[in-house]
């Protein structure tokens, strides 16, 4: 029993020391050997002609030094890069919940219950319209009536932009999935062409999609771009020019 | 000394080697279906507390003693009661006791509050105005949507997805109930209206897409639509300047920006009064292009600078 | 037998260094916060109290978003709900659902009340947070005395 402990520690030491991190700055210096180079080799007669004298026409050192340095911690590649952040912490670990309070051991993890659902890059890292899509989830419609069916309007509102990025396209179905009309209209979104300023400064602050975009629903990064801009210019769009800018094509 | 207790050792490499594989698994090895703690001295005290003063001392405990509801007058001080053996038992060390008294306590009160009428009048008014909104303007853009629809295919392929007799008349009625005073029934019948107009928008409409292209009728409407459209980024300035906190001299330049803007709109405002809208909406895109160079440099961005 | 005397210290220290190392090198990293969470503190330290943490990836997979902002009337903002305990227990907001009937009931107060004492009202990991905000300080929680203030 002994034995076998002893070889499992020495394993266990070795493993250690053979993978101490890159902290002690030693070089490792390879030298070879003045007979293995090529100006010697050169020199040796071959078995098979013995009167051949290949000539080296690259002059070669005699020994050739190969470093293999470490790095120091301080000169890391990538030294100001944030390290990625554990997502979707339980609770107790997530920085917001106060690990001192004795309930909060008792609330579920969040990879427990996303341990199903389909992920994503960003936010929650859940796809819940995926989610809802293929029924992964069964959230009521209706506090008390598990039964209670949503009113899904499938209505798209294309919405085309100034700059040369993609047309918004804005998906009723995926929206009314989860929301009902009085949640946007019209408190928030009048119901009625060109009534409706829109623009990525307000949708930023919080106006607008940016009432549920980047609060609660998946957030503004540049991974997200493209599931509102969906819908990209055709082929011969140009940009909108101006009166001044059409007279002075230098510009 | 020589005599080692190995065997202790063979210990301390299990531990070791338990560390070096826990850690990975450790974090999903915390259920949640940890009983719960026993509660501290200070929790308990603070519970009891808080009941006491639901009890007693809340305007909710006013409108329980002074609801006139036999029933509920009793549940309350029975509450009360609760709340002070409570109290005994926490001074006697009894903590579980004390804590089972406290919920008990807690639980007559919400009953009790339950009972009561819900909402109060501002409530009703509040909910009243949101509903009459939504319903008119549902009823707007369902009426324009009707008629593009059957301009575009026939009335035929639209058919009649809301019984608008039946519709007027719920509202009409709603008005009526609010304008003598029952707020609550006032409510009761929009909600129905409003279930109605949404299951015939979402009828109408399925399906389709709409392009909201920027085609104005006439220069006056594309002046109208730029006026908006600069207000709404003079608008976002300041809620800028709190949320980002920009530096003095990022300050002093957004000031110029937005004053460069300004000059040019009450320029536009001119121009639009002597009737030369193309110009207008000219002038007044500039000044927006001022207001979005001052929100930048205030912080709001989100890409490089747009073309 | 003089041998394992040695031997043993060479354990003792080799050990030490192995488990040290290790931990140390899989220490975990600061943590993300469950995105979307609402921290309110509208009353809660003036009452001594936790701020309350919502959760709404939980309740997201259990109610669509219709039930909580459209029929029970929950606005779209963190903190300008103004809920407060009598609220709750009178049935309105939480307590629509937090009743005994469809979910647990009041007394649970630190499921709740889970928060970082001094942490302001927010979403957590929003995007205005991630941008812009400065960094909020804890309160020190010895200068608080959370638990001390009620003895």
């Amino acid at each position: 029993m002994t034995r076998e402990i002893r070889i499992i520690s020495l394993a266990l030491t070795l493993t250690a020391l053979i993978g101490t991190p890159a902290c002690s700055a030693k070089e490792q210096m390879v030298r070879a050997t003045p007979d293995s180079t090529p100006a010697a080799v050169a020199q040796q007669d071959l078995e098979y002609a013995p009167s051949f004298k290949p000539v080296d026409e690259i002059a070669q050192s005699d020994f050739r030094e190969l470093r293999v340095a470490q790095v120091s911690p301080a000169n890391q590649f990538n030294q100001n890069l944030k390290k990625p952040r554990e997502i979707n912490a339980p609770p107790t670990e997530d920085g917001v919940h106060d690990p001192a309070d004795e309930a909060v051991k008792k609330l579920q993890p969040p990879k427990k219950a996303f341990a199903d659902l389909p992920p994503s890059d960003f936010g929650n890292h859940v796809d819940w319209v995926k989610a809802i899509d293929e029924k992964k989830i069964e959230p009521r419609w209706d506090r008390d009536n598990p039964d209670a069916k949503p009113f899904v309007m499938d209505l798209d509102i294309v919405r085309p932009v100034k700059a040369s990025v993609p047309d918004v396209v804005f998906p009723h179905r995926q929206h009314t999935e989860w929301l009902f009309c009085s949640n946007c209209h019209p408190a928030i979104f009048v119901p009625q062409r060109l009534a409706n300023t829109i623009n990525m400064s307000l949708i930023i602050s919080g106006e607008k999609c940016g009432v549920c975009h980047g609060k609660v629903s998946f957030p503004i990064e540049t991974i997200t771009c493209k599931k509102c801009h969906s819908k990209p210019k055709p082929a011969d769009w140009q940009p909108p020019r101006s009166k001044a800018t059409l007279e002075q094509p230098w510009r | 000394m020589l005599n080692r207790n190995t065997s202790a050792w063979g210990g301390l490499v299990a531990m070791a080697a338990m560390l070096l594989l826990a850690p990975p698994v450790a974090p999903a090895a915390v259920s949640h279906e940890v009983s719960a703690p026993a509660p501290t001295k200070q929790d308990v005290a603070r519970k009891i507390r808080f009941v006491r003063m639901m009890a007693t001392q809340s305007k909710m405990a006013y409108r329980l003693e002074h609801s006139g509801d036999a029933g509920v007058q009793k549940s309350l001080h029975q509450a009360r009661d609760l709340v002070e053996a409570a109290q005994a038992s926490l001074d006697a060390g009894d903590m579980d006791g004390a804590v089972a008294q406290a919920d008990k306590s807690l639980e007559l009160i919400s009953a009790a509050a339950k009972r009561l009428p819900a909402n109060s009048k501002e409530d009703n008014q509040l909910r009243y105005k949101e509903l009459l909104d939504a319903v008119t303007t549902y009823q707007d853009s369902y009426d324009s949507n009707y008629k593009r629809l059957v301009g575009a295919k026939g009335k035929a392929a639209v058919g009649e997805p809301l019984d608008e007799a039946r519709f007027n008349d719920t509202v009409a009625k709603a008005r009526v109930d609010a304008g003598n005073g029952d707020l609550e029934g006032a409510n009761r019948l929009l909600s129905d209206a409003q279930y109605n107009i949404t299951k015939a928008l979402t009828v109408l409409l399925k399906g389709q897409t709409l392009v909201y292209e920027k085609k104005f009728a006439t220069p006056k409407d594309e002046y109208k639509y730029e006026a908006a459209r600069n207000r709404s980024y003079a608008d976002l300035v300041p809620r800028a300047l709190e949320q980002h906190h920009p530096t003095d001299h990022a300050v002093e330049l957004i000031h110029k920006f937005v004053n460069l803007s300004e000059t040019m709109e009450s320029k536009a405002v001119k121009q639009a009064k002597a009737g030369e809208y193309k110009d207008a909406v000219a002038t007044l895109q500039a000044s927006t292009s001022h207001l979005q160079r001052a929100l930048w440099i205030a912080g709001v961005r989100w890409s490089r600078w747009p073309e | 037998m003089v041998g394992n005397r040695n031997f043993s210290l060479v354990y003792k220290v080799a050990l030490a260094a192995a488990v040290a190392w290790l931990s140390f090198s899989a220490a975990p990293q600061p943590a993300q916060a469950e995105y979307a969470d609402v921290v309110i503190n509208n009353y809660a330290d003036a009452a001594g109290m936790r701020p309350v943490v919502f959760p709404h990836w939980f309740h997201r997979i259990r109610f669509r978003c219709k039930v909580c902002h459209a029929d029970l009337g929950f606005k779209f903002k963190a903190g300008g709900n103004h809920i407060t305990m009598a609220k709750i227990i009178a049935g309105k907001f939480c307590g629509a659902c937090h009743n005994g009937k469809i979910s647990w009931t009041v007394e649970n107060c630190g499921m709740c009340h889970s928060g970082i004492p001094g942490t302001p009202t927010h979403f957590v990991g929003s995007t205005v947070q991630r941008l812009v905000a400065p960094p909020y300080v804890p309160l020190d929680r010895k200068e608080k005395r959370l638990l001390d203030m009620h003895q």
